[in-house]
């Protein structure tokens, strides 16, 4: 099921390039095309230039996760409109750029990933969000600005789902292979292995929409 | 409870408290938004209502003004000027022969006359019944007095059952109306215009129209000039909705619209 994550993942990417010539006008927006090129480049190249399905591919891995949260932690700092949020995004890019590098570089063991720098990134993630969240509900930009009327609203909150629901599953698929324990866990792996890929098309198919959405209304808040 | 068991339960509620937490989440941006919608709202009410009062305090104190000079003017200088007509005339009675009667005269007659104007300026000022009238009465005056200047033809019609219009929508509907009459005549060189005013359940409009030289509209620059600007500023205040065509060549029309919640 995992495998036909690539296709909402290219589906997205050529969503945001149609949308790109209004959301090359949004600071924060015109980041996700770049965004989208990183995880449609290293996933791609899993999927249609390595024959092998079982490949190691964590190295990359613990490279290509924590370069995604600073593009989305770059995304909440240009949304940002209260001068907490830019804090908090610089502070926490900080955070999760040292974070994932010592943890990659001195506490993960070769051919393995980095799920503690893989927390920090995604926790680091949930709270900027709802920082935004707060944010859009309490903004006095303007008087009729409606957060449901926004597709960011739906962007952030796809990938504020993403994040919850996936959290746990990395941990338990983690756990479960470092402690040799995957025999033993088959079902569990597996039943998480779906529940994961359900929670990517939600996310890129929310995406897909909302680049869509973006680029007919050609309103950006 | 075998390990795997075990495993999916501490998963499956690991999961079910993240989408509980998300769930709540979202419950609470949208009861925040459905307040703060709600308080924009009453924060327009109050703000409408509020601009209706200064508007109604605006009229009121207006009207009493001019009612205390055109008062002013019939008690005080009226008086005045009464006295001295008679001084005038005695003058002429008393001393026949020694001064040009014809200059005295004249000056009593010259003195009769700005009687006679202050009396008429005095009459219109304190006229309070006038400004309660209704609209239609109220244009169909206008209507006379500019189709007796005989620059154009001006007509006006009404349609529907008439209802009561506060004072200062009243003021402010003849106001707009006045200006774009005005216009007309200054600027149009038109041979027609058409007033109709319709009463119905949704509120009343007032369309005015004429066979004019016609403009620019919006001009190039989207600016308008004062009268314009002035119309659209009374109608705002208001709650009217005013619409303005004009193309060069085809007339000028502009129509009113006051909802009737407006108005009640």
């Amino acid at each position: 099921m995992y495998l036909q994550i690539i296709w909402f993942e290219l589906l997205a990417f050529v969503c945001s390039l149609i949308a790109l010539p209004v959301i090359w006008k949004s600071k924060y927006l015109r980041i996700f095309p770049f965004l989208m090129l990183i995880i449609v480049a290293v996933e791609g190249y899993y999927k249609f230039f390595i024959a092998d399905r079982w490949t190691n591919n964590a190295p990359v891995y613990n490279v290509q996760v924590p370069l995604q949260y600073v593009c989305y932690l770059l995304i909440l700092y240009y949304s940002a409109r209260t001068i907490s949020l830019k804090r908090y995004s610089i502070v926490g890019l900080i955070i999760l750029v040292v974070f994932n590098a010592i943890t990659t570089i001195y506490f993960t063991p070769e051919k393995y990933s980095n799920v503690w720098g893989y927390y920090c990134c995604s926790i680091i993630a949930i709270m900027g969000i709802i920082i935004k969240f707060y944010e859009m509900i309490i903004t006095t930009r303007t008087a009729k600005y409606d957060f449901l009327k926004d597709p960011f609203f739906y962007i952030l909150f796809a990938f504020l789902f993403y994040n919850l629901v996936t959290l746990p599953y990395f941990g338990m698929a983690n756990w479960l292979y470092r402690t040799n324990r995957l025999s033993e866990f088959k079902g569990v792996l597996t039943a998480l292995t779906q529940l994961m890929s359900v929670t990517n098309y939600i996310l890129y198919t929310t995406y897909s929409i909302a680049f869509i959405w973006i680029a007919s209304a050609r309103v950006i808040y | 409870m075998d390990s795997q068991r075990e495993g999916y339960l501490l998963i499956g509620a690991v999961m079910f408290i993240m989408i509980v937490f998300l769930a709540t989440l979202l419950l609470f941006m949208l009861a925040y938004r459905k307040r703060k919608r709600e308080h924009v709202k009453e924060v327009e009410t109050m703000k409408e209502k509020y601009q209706k009062e200064i508007l109604e305090t605006q009229v009121e104190i207006q009207k009493e003004t001019m009612q205390q000079i055109g008062r002013e003017i019939h008690d005080n200088v009226g008086q005045k000027l009464t006295l001295a007509v008679l001084y005038a005339e005695h003058l002429n009675l008393e001393t026949e022969k020694r001064y040009n009667t014809e200059k005295v005269s004249s000056i009593s007659g010259l003195i009769n006359e700005s009687l006679s104007d202050l009396r008429s300026l005095s009459q219109n000022l304190t006229r309070s019944t006038e400004n309660a009238a209704e609209l239609n009465i109220l244009l169909q005056k206008e209507v006379v007095n500019l189709n007796k200047a005989g620059v154009c033809i001006v007509s006006f019609e009404s349609s529907g059952k008439v209802f009561e219009i506060p004072l200062a929508i009243n003021n402010m509907l003849l106001r707009i109306a006045q200006e774009f009459l005005q216009n007309s005549l200054k600027h149009a060189a038109c041979k027609n215009i058409q007033i109709r005013s319709m009463y119905d359940q949704e509120g009343l409009s007032l369309s005015l129209e004429d066979d004019g030289k016609g403009f620019e509209y919006p001009g190039a620059t989207g600016g308008n000039g004062i009268g314009i600007s002035n119309m659209k500023k009374r109608a705002e205040l208001i709650g009217a909705e005013l619409i303005l065509k004009s193309s060069p060549g085809k007339g000028t029309s502009m129509k009113i619209f006051v909802p009737v919640e407006k108005i009640s």
